[in-house]
């Protein structure tokens, strides 16, 4: 690149080449005090300006650009691999503080330029020998920053300004520089690294006075002095929004009438006052008044046991007072019981909607589902809080008909249709359709649509916890749609995982079973039920390594045309399973398996083909005795070694029963 | 549920004052103030259960002596009940209630949100609970727009996407209109 004037700062170097390359090409011929001067006089993009000295660099952040000065290009071995996005400037010598300190003097010079942020700060080191080469430093930059504000003829323009400084009229002189209009936040620190700590320069109280009759301090919302304690009146921070400080000490009467005159401050948010001497409570004023003299009472939500509630009067707010060993803070709280849905701001109640929002969810919860349902419907506040809330969803069945779709959501049954279909005739179905609610759509209304987007909304809750859902359709089309759309909701929901016991699934092909199955979450699903008339054989593998069919506890499949290993079944407390073939190794292996398993109870499984069990050969090789004559004749008994629990086996034809018993 | 209610009167020593937000003070026994649980911990926080430490008043200031006086009125009924438990099935679900609570609770739905306020800010679970179930009970087998009026909200729901059924004047589509199954009649009782 030829374009590298000696002094312009590497960012805005890197600002012109990288974002106003047009810019940079139309000036090439210009000379450098000129490109300069265009600079200084010109709004400059930056924003956020924070300095960090140490005892042989300076970080200075641009806005999100990070810019290291160092005269070692030892950093770039030590540190370069913490920031990689940073642009490093390695001069020999001093001269990187003087580089660093150009750099932020072209934001400083522009009166154009209305930083958010401006701060200042030092790393002291362990180093002793460090600590005191990070001093000399910062008193070199510091100094050129206070120098280059104090001379300039305006004062610069900042919100945010915070410094790590202890020498106290500096700050304020450069305080004094920054535009009253624009300051908003001023934060003072001083430095210390374990033990070691910089006193204060020059008359603190003195200073303080000073400071906070200067306009810029009247404009201030947010203060933070968090220094060696100073001992600054409180009442010169009554106008922020917040403050945080440390004084040398704090009496109780201080903190009332503090309290008392920030009560009416309606723009007051919180403050935390740390003291350097410690209260004795017991000794300033009997503790058991503490209440009676703040004017507050002990709200059960607040944790610490000295923390004291006032009530802000004709608002809905509080002021909590919490009184520590060495620390007080106020915070202004909502009161709880103004959590209010709308927008009323009187105390009187005279809507449901003025009931706080725990109170509303408490009665919500009481609702059934239907009436949650309704609830949705009778206001928007009331929707979103109620969305928000676990509804009393229970079972959710649908049935997918190729032009309609049944859903029951607990015992509530509705049917979706289309505008032109003719009304279904429920007495002709089922009695448990009888009270079934019609979804007629208007025209263009997209029945399947609607279905879902009611499905949807009982899915979506995080909070909603199913005892089941079952999903069938007599229809292959339809029951394709189906799990399609289920699909497509499922799908956002990423990681997180519908919460249902029981699931039920009527499928024809083994992709729609696995795009429902991984959504649900294992453990909490205990039974898995599948039936018709489905190949797995491709899909097999990925069901039986699933979570949720290691997790699960009962598994009924019904005509389901694949061989299952007898091994993935016998984690199972209940199953029932129709396989291709069986044969008495199959059952020997079972039986094996089942007395050792701690939560086995029964199952069944029939074999569709194969040849038929030969009772007695099963007799002999599972080492089965007759039961007593009032047992069917089919009836075995193992019994099981060092236990007094037996297995009761069923041998028929295709079929084998074993319950423990 | 009934309990026998022996009459007593409170003595300086087992009992408080409180003060209403209107100024109105009340003699309560520190018996009755158990069952609240806001009460009970004001009283342990200051020992005022304690014979030798002098008893300020207790400032309310969210309730009303009304609503107070409301309030002793249930305490002192429920004063020999047993402890409420957060977890009693009986209470939680069911729309049946005594006699007494249920003529102790026919009163108009805005004082009944403000004695609800009131127990909430108390803290006195059995009668929120209570409260919350009558509540809930009101607003079973009502539709939407029966709901608003008997509860008196105003609705910023203005119609329905799906039927495109207008729920007030305006008949326009919404994108955030819901669902119309919330809108179905309840069956009757079979």
């Amino acid at each position: 690149m030829d374009f590298q004037p000696p002094d312009i700062p590497d960012v805005i170097r890197d600002y012109i080449l990288h974002e106003n390359a047009f810019f940079v090409l139309s000036i090439k011929t210009a000379i450098c005090r000129r490109f300069r001067d265009v600079i200084d006089s010109n709004y400059t993009p930056f924003t956020d300006i924070h300095v960090a000295i140490g005892h042989d660099y300076v970080y200075v952040k641009f806005n999100d650009m990070r810019s290291l000065y160092s005269h070692k290009e030892v950093r770039e071995y030590k540190y370069g691999h913490k920031y990689h996005d940073e642009n490093k400037t390695f001069i020999e010598g001093e001269g990187y503080l003087t580089k660093a300190f150009d750099a932020v003097a072209v934001a400083l010079r522009n009166q154009q330029n209305i930083l958010r942020t401006f701060r200042l700060s030092w790393h002291p080191r362990a180093k002793q020998t460090n600590r005191e080469q990070t001093a000399e430093n910062v008193e070199f930059f510091y100094e050129r920053v206070r120098l280059l504000l104090v001379n300039q003829p305006f004062q610069f323009a900042v919100r945010d300004f915070s410094i790590q400084d202890t020498n106290l009229p500096r700050v304020l002189a450069i305080l004094q520089h920054l535009s009253p209009e624009t300051i908003r936040k001023f934060e003072i620190s001083d430095v210390n690294y374990g033990s070691w700590r910089l006193g204060v320069i020059g008359d603190a109280e003195q200073i303080m006075e000073q400071m906070v009759e200067t306009p810029q301090w009247t404009s201030l919302s947010y203060i933070q002095i968090i220094h060696t304690p100073i001992n600054i009146p409180l009442h010169n921070f009554v106008y922020c929004i917040e403050f945080e400080i440390a004084v040398e000490s704090v009496t109780i009467e201080e903190i009332v009438r503090l309290k008392n005159t920030l009560l009416e401050r309606p723009r007051f948010r919180r403050c935390k006052v740390m003291t350097r001497t410690e209260f004795n409570f017991d000794e300033i004023i009997p503790f058991r008044n503490m209440g009676a003299l703040l004017n507050g009472y002990r709200h059960p939500a607040d944790n610490c046991p000295y923390t004291y509630r006032c009530t802000i009067p004709y608002t809905i707010f509080q002021l909590a007072v919490t009184l520590r060993d060495v620390s007080f803070e106020i915070n202004r709280v909502q009161r709880r019981q103004q959590n209010k849905l709308s927008n009323m701001t009187d105390n009187s109640v005279k809507s449901f909607s003025d009931m706080p929002t725990d109170v509303i969810e408490v009665i919500v919860e009481h609702s059934e589902l239907k009436e949650q349902l309704i609830l949705r419907k009778v206001s928007r506040s009331l929707r979103d809080l109620i969305d928000t809330q676990k509804l009393d969803y229970k079972q959710i069945i649908v049935d997918a008909r190729p032009d309609h779709i049944f859903v029951q959501f607990n015992e509530h049954f509705v049917a979706y249709l289309d505008h032109q279909k003719l009304d279904i005739d429920i007495s002709q179905m089922s009695s448990i359709y009888k009270y079934t609610t019609i979804i007629r759509m208007p025209p263009g209304g997209d029945w399947i649509q609607t279905a879902f987007a009611d499905l949807e909304l009982a899915l979506k809750n995080p909070k909603n916890r199913f005892q089941m859902i079952r999903i069938h359709s007599f229809d292959d089309d339809a029951g394709k749609t189906v799990y399609k759309k289920l699909e497509n909701i499922l799908k956002p929901f990423g990681d997180r995982k519908i919460h249902v016991t029981r699931f039920c699934a009527r499928v024809v092909e083994g992709p729609q079973l696995l795009s429902i199955l991984p959504h649900l979450q294992p453990g909490f699903l205990k039974s898995i039920e599948i039936e018709h008339n489905v190949d797995l054989a491709e899909n097999i593998d990925f069901l039986i390594d699933s979570q949720q069919w290691k997790k699960a506890q009962d598994v009924e499949m019904y005509a389901i045309e694949t061989p299952i290993p007898i091994e993935c079944l016998v984690h199972l407390r209940r199953f029932d399973v129709w396989i291709e073939s069986i044969e008495v190794q199959d059952l020997l292996k079972l039986r094996d398996n089942l007395i050792i398993s701690p939560i086995f109870e029964s199952c069944s499984i029939r074999s569709y083909s194969g040849s038929a069990f030969d009772i007695v050969e099963v007799q002999k090789i599972l080492g089965l005795k007759q039961p007593s004559s009032e047992k069917p004749q089919s009836m075995l008994l193992y019994s099981i070694p060092n236990s007094d629990a037996i297995l009761e086996i069923y041998v028929d034809n295709h079929y084998v029963y074993i319950e423990k018993a | 549920m009934s309990c026998e209610e022996p009459t007593t009167s409170p003595t300086p020593e087992n009992n408080i004052t409180v003060v209403s937000s209107d100024g109105k003070e009340f003699l309560l026994d520190l018996k009755l103030t158990e069952q609240s649980e806001t009460l009970a911990r004001l009283i342990s926080n200051f020992e005022y259960d304690r014979t030798d430490v002098k008893k300020d008043p207790v400032p309310l200031g969210n309730i009303t002596s009304a609503q107070m006086q409301k309030i002793i009125e249930w305490l002192q009924h429920h004063r020999y009940y047993p402890k409420w438990e957060q977890n009693d099935i009986h209470y939680s679900t069911s729309f049946t209630f005594e006699t007494w609570v249920e003529e102790y609770l026919n009163i108009p739905n805005n004082e009944m949100f403000e004695l609800l306020n009131a127990a909430n800010y108390l803290n006195i679970p059995r009668l929120f609970s209570t409260i919350c179930r009558i509540m809930a009970s009101r607003i079973t087998g009502k539709s939407a727009e029966q709901i608003r009026t008997v509860l008196n909200i105003k609705t910023d729901v203005k119609n329905d996407v799906y039927t495109g059924i207008p729920i007030q004047e305006d008949s326009s589509s919404s994108e955030d209109g819901m669902s119309e199954i919330s809108l179905s009649p309840s069956p009757p009782p079979i």
